[in-house]
């Protein structure tokens, strides 16, 4: 089967704990390509509330690392410390991809690994929490795409054959699509919102 | 090669955290638009 064939239901970690669950109900996303439909996504983005949007825009990064190989932009969070994001570890978790309901996980994990789990790394804490086997099968789903990833980046660094040559040309191309999409939709809302602050001072 | 592959990464990473950051402006964008639109907003 295509990758874009592939029902989202069928993937395990798309959980009806996302904030967009409802919508991609009411638009009827049920596969994976739809998902990767950069146009029909940034259609849903415009219509959803902040929180569906963000939990959207890394549940699509994490897919596109999956089927794609695309690096995931918000990866450098991986290496931050837990202790410094004890005050935002609902943002920094959300900006993984994590659902509500996985966060509480993650932060109930911290609650009761004690003290110590503060020092380290938001990667080795996942590294822990596998090889502890205690948290929920949504949780670690996701946790196994980030270790994954991060395996393979330090791979990528770590060889200096051609092939690596060649996927890192790969993924730099990729990227710069990515930034390149963001940019003309950057530029979009910008020009909309200039258009209705000259309709409002018309209208005054 | 190696310094080559060196300066990629070191390209890659930086891209990377322009994309979050780009990821950032465009959220906030669309949320201001939302908020001066008037549009209704579900879920």
């Amino acid at each position: 089967m295509e990758y874009y064939e592939i029902e989202l239901s069928t993937i395990g970690v798309y959980t009806y704990h996302y904030a967009f669950f409802d919508m991609f109900k009411k638009y009827n996303i049920t596969t994976l390509g739809q998902v990767l439909d950069d146009n029909l996504m940034y259609g849903i983005m415009e219509k959803c509330r902040q929180k569906s949007r963000r939990e959207l825009c890394s549940f699509i990064s994490l897919m596109k690392y999956k089927y794609l190989n695309i690096p995931i932009p918000n990866d450098y969070l991986l290496d931050r410390k837990i202790a410094t994001i004890e005050y935002t570890l609902d943002d920094t978790f959300g900006s993984l991809g994590f659902p509500e309901l996985c966060i509480k996980d993650l932060k109930n994990q911290i609650q009761n690994q004690g003290n110590e789990i503060l020092n380290i790394t938001i990667k080795d804490f996942f590294k822990r929490l596998i090889s502890q086997g205690q948290c929920r099968d949504a949780t670690r789903k996701i946790i196994e795409i980030y270790l994954e990833a991060s395996e393979k980046k330090n791979d990528l660094a770590s060889n200096n054959d051609y092939d690596t040559l060649k996927e890192l040309k790969i993924q730099l191309e990729n990227l710069i699509k990515i930034r390149d999409d963001l940019d003309f939709e950057i530029k979009k809302f910008k020009e909309s919102l200039s258009k209705l602050e000259e309709r409002s001072i018309g209208d005054k | 090669m190696d310094n080559l592959i060196k300066d990629i990464n070191k390209v890659l990473e930086d891209l990377k955290m322009e994309i979050a950051n780009k990821q950032i402006e465009l959220d906030d964008l669309i949320e201001e638009y939302q908020s001066k639109s008037g549009e209704i907003i579900e879920n």
